[in-house]
């Protein structure tokens, strides 16, 4: 088991990457806080999961991935017995104190949000973490080319969309 | 591929970070759970594999001992089979065979025994009478040899006429 300063240091170095990640799969802030926890009571549960892992955050975030798609899957049945949950989706951006820079990241939210699920998650990992289509392809089991193209289809979208408004910041 | 001025300003929009109330309550959650499975996977009854590793484990200082009294049993039987044969037949398969001096104490006493035998024949047929020599039973009824007053008392005389 990861001692307890083991633990504290994993959150500190990763949880802000995670909880970006979470929320940028499951739009939903209790969600990506189950996702989070989970992902930590899973950690202290298993004894050296990270002895022979040099990279981290990969192997983090490919806990948290496979933990959402979990979540789809059970959400999924719940949604078709007509439970689906209303919840406001949560960016996974800090909330900036300039109006413009705020409403560019409520836009880009938004935007993101729009994406199918696996050209976000290439986004997300490109942009915010930034992976090489190499770990991306790994952490996601696809190919090299696919995680690129896909992540060229996905930004295309996004300039496609956030165009006036960078056109506005520049 | 070199990232254009667009991804390079997407790139630097900060990501979110958890709510700091979350760190304490994650973290304590985690060790809390982690040490109540540790004790429960104790607490469950024993399965069958466990019994066996505990066992084993238990025992792995008396298992050369085990193994070399085994192997010492059966060198022992090897060469027990291997001796057996050179000490010739089994016991209850060898005949008999008396000695020197009990057969000549077996013949004195068996050349006794006949000597005492055919000393004794001549004295025993002069003591007892030969059954030639017994006189001849008559051809009369044991009842007309009788005597004339050794009549049964009822029965009646007879008469003179």
């Amino acid at each position: 088991m990861p001692a307890g300063d083991t633990l504290e240091r994993l959150y500190d170095a990763h949880a802000t990457s995670l909880y970006a990640f979470a929320l940028s799969l499951t739009r939903r802030d209790s969600d990506s806080r189950d996702l989070l926890q989970d992902l930590f009571v899973k950690l202290a549960r298993h004894p050296g999961a990270l002895d022979d892992v040099h990279d981290e955050r990969s192997f983090l975030l490919r806990w948290m991935r496979n933990a959402a798609v979990d979540l789809f899957r059970r959400r999924q049945s719940r949604e078709h017995l007509g439970e689906a949950l209303a919840e406001e989706t949560a960016s996974p951006f800090a909330p900036a104190p300039d109006p413009d820079d705020q409403a560019f990241r409520d836009a880009l939210a938004e935007a993101l949000f729009e994406l199918p699920e696996e050209q976000r998650a290439i986004v997300q990992l490109k942009l915010w973490e930034g992976m090489t289509f190499e770990a991306i392809a790994q952490l996601l089991n696809i190919s090299p080319n696919t995680a690129a193209s896909r992540y060229r289809y996905g930004l295309d979208k996004l300039r496609l969309r956030l165009r006036p408004l960078y056109e506005e910041l520049q | 591929m070199k990232p254009d001025d667009f991804e390079n300003t997407l790139a630097r929009v900060p990501l979110r970070r958890p709510p700091a109330d979350w760190r304490a309550a994650i973290l304590a959650t985690a060790r809390q759970v982690a040490i109540p499975s540790r004790q429960v996977r104790t607490n469950h009854p024993p399965s069958l594999r466990g019994i066996l590793e505990n066992w084993i484990h238990r025992l792995a200082t008396p298992w050369p001992a085990l193994a070399a009294t085994a192997a010492c049993s059966l060198l022992l039987n090897g060469a027990a089979q291997t001796i057996s044969p050179a000490l010739g037949t089994p016991p209850q398969a060898v005949s008999w065979q008396p000695g020197q001096s009990m057969a000549e104490a077996l013949r004195q006493h068996r050349s006794q025994v006949l000597a005492l035998v055919s000393s004794e024949e001549p004295e025993l047929e002069s003591a007892s009478p030969s059954p030639a020599s017994n006189p001849p039973a008559s051809n009369k009824p044991r009842s007309q040899n009788r005597p004339a007053d050794h009549r049964h008392p009822a029965q009646p005389a007879p008469s003179p006429a």
